[in-house]
């Protein structure tokens, strides 16, 4: 009974914003110029290009796929260098935001400490909310805006947001971890900053490794669309081929970072068997 | 500075968890280098004993007095100190499983360490240290685990595991909470006996729970019999009788027995 009124609830909340955004079926339904643009640049996907497509290329051009290598090299070192920021940053959030890091019992504490523990513990936790509501591709419109977008800025545009992430899951991962060697080492005169990172860390490092290499993953997808604001990742010269209806060359820079998050994916699973064993 | 030794003094302690009393002592003195074993059912409230013992247990009422000072009035540093002269082996042994036997071990001496100096002992281990752990891994007899991860061990070699961590702490008060439960009866006998050994041998109390009372009579000065909280027996070992003995379990099979209805 319960169920099926929810159903019913969800469809109906479909039909209204599908009224109130006005949206029309009919508007899906390419027109006959968009289909030709559609199957033209669907039709790419079978024939990658291997050479320029423009009749004529500056001498000084490097052959195109020496050029896609070198785009693919730099959208790795955008999302490696916004990582590195975001590990720490997710690190250093993660812990205060853990429930487990001020496990402490407060009574036997003074009272600066007794104010100041919930505040920061708050505190850090909003922190975290905000660098996380903000999308990346969204804070790089606020440095462009701001700074123009820099290479500095586009790696601190995915860094921050990839930080509040960060946090937020490791923080959990420690809370969710098991707490009888945390109990034991406390038991036997550890210091609750020692039990915290000799008994919980440990046991969340696994997954915190896990994720982080997930979340390298979507990094990678992230530096390579930031290009598109002016940084010489791979979406800057999908947009630059793109504009100039060059389809088939757009095809080789997708499968460019198809292949290196394929990498990315079979470098993380090697990772994790070998964690699991 | 280890107080260098314990004389526990308990006054009608008395452990509450909600509505069910899990320990109700009179009176029940401990004294240093004594090797104590305490028996009876499931459920009788020996694990409780021990935590009180451990200081990890707070009693509900009643008074846990060590050399004089009540444990109640310890400050936070003292209680630090204390807990680190306490080596608690722990029925589930409460490893860390996916860090090496060496760093679970390495571990057990957290409670004399700052965070800086553990943290290097633990990331970067000394020879001198890896030299200690490799020696106690050697008494309980699986040396050769030192580099291995403590999950990939069986469930025995984890207990001696655990064991190593105690002694490593380099405690003056050893409690074990069933140190052979999860051993198979060959090994048993062996596993008390050494601990034993190393605690007259170092000259530490030892308070161990078992079921094995035949083991207990064996190795033990005294026996402690508990039954629903409260001490059915405390004698020395060659004075306790076959009727006592007896007495214990016909009373825990009605125990059970009520329980389980």
């Amino acid at each position: 009974m319960k169920r099926r009124f929810v159903i019913a609830a969800i469809a109906v909340a479909g039909l209204v914003s599908f009224e109130a955004l006005g949206l029309r079926p009919s508007e899906v339904v390419p027109t006959r110029a968009e289909l030709g643009t559609l199957s033209s640049f669907l039709l790419g996907a079978f024939s990658p290009a291997l050479t320029y497509e423009a009749a004529y290329v500056g001498a000084d051009a490097p052959p195109l796929l020496l050029k896609v290598a070198d785009a693919a090299r730099r959208t790795v070192v955008f999302a490696a260098a916004a990582m590195s920021l975001a590990i720490v940053g997710g690190v250093v959030l993660g812990f205060l935001a853990s429930t487990a890091w001020w496990r402490h019992d407060l009574r036997s504490r003074g009272p600066i400490a007794r104010i100041a523990f919930p505040l920061i513990y708050v505190g850090t936790r909003t922190l975290i909310a905000l660098m996380r509501s903000v999308h990346e591709l969204l804070w790089a419109l606020i440095f462009l805006v701001a700074i123009g977008l820099t290479d500095i800025g586009a790696v601190v545009a995915i860094a921050l947001p990839y930080a509040g992430t960060l946090a937020k899951v490791f923080s959990e991962l420690i809370d969710e971890a098991a707490d009888d060697a945390a109990t034991a080492l406390g038991g036997a005169g550890a210091l609750p900053a020692q039990v915290f990172a000799f008994g919980l860390v440990p046991r969340a490092l696994p997954d915190m490794g896990a994720y982080t290499l997930y979340r390298f993953e979507c990094a990678l997808r992230s530096s390579a669309v930031v290009g598109f604001f002016g940084p010489e990742t791979l979406g800057k010269f999908i947009r630059l081929s793109w504009d100039e209806n060059h389809y088939a060359e757009v095809w080789t820079y997708l499968y460019a970072l198809l292949v290196l998050i394929v990498i990315v994916e079979w470098w993380s699973g090697a990772l994790r068997s070998r964690f699991a064993a | 500075m280890p107080l260098g030794h314990y004389d526990y003094r308990l006054r009608d302690v008395r452990v509450d968890y909600g509505r069910t009393t899990a320990l109700a002592l009179g009176e029940l003195d401990l004294v240093h280098g004594e090797a104590v074993a305490v028996v009876g059912p499931s459920g009788a409230g020996k694990t409780t004993l021990l935590r009180v013992l451990g200081l990890a247990q707070t009693p509900s009422t009643g008074t846990v007095t060590i050399n004089d000072r009540p444990a109640g009035a310890l400050t936070n540093p003292e209680l630090r100190r204390a807990r680190a002269d306490i080596g608690f082996v722990h029925q589930d042994f409460r490893l860390v499983p996916n860090l090496r036997v060496l760093q679970n071990v390495l571990c057990g001496r957290l409670g004399r360490m700052s965070l800086l100096a553990s943290l290097r002992a633990l990331l970067a281990p000394s020879k001198r240290d890896v030299g200690a752990v490799y020696n106690i891994l050697e008494r309980v007899g699986i040396e050769e685990k030192l580099y291995q991860r403590t999950d990939t061990l069986s469930g025995g070699q984890q207990q001696r595991a655990a064991i190593a961590r105690a002694l490593y702490q380099q405690p003056r008060v050893l409690l074990a909470d069933e140190p052979i439960s999860n051993v198979d009866p060959a090994r048993a006998d062996e596993t008390v006996r050494l601990l034993v050994d190393i605690c007259r041998g170092a000259r530490l109390t030892l308070c161990a729970s078992m079921h094995n009372i035949d083991l207990a009579r064996a190795l033990f000065d005294r026996i402690i019999g508990l039954r629903e909280g409260r001490i059915v027996f405390d004698r020395t070992a060659d004075t306790l009788t076959e009727t006592e003995v007896a007495e214990l379990y016909r009373l825990s099979e009605s125990a059970d027995g009520r329980e389980s209805r």
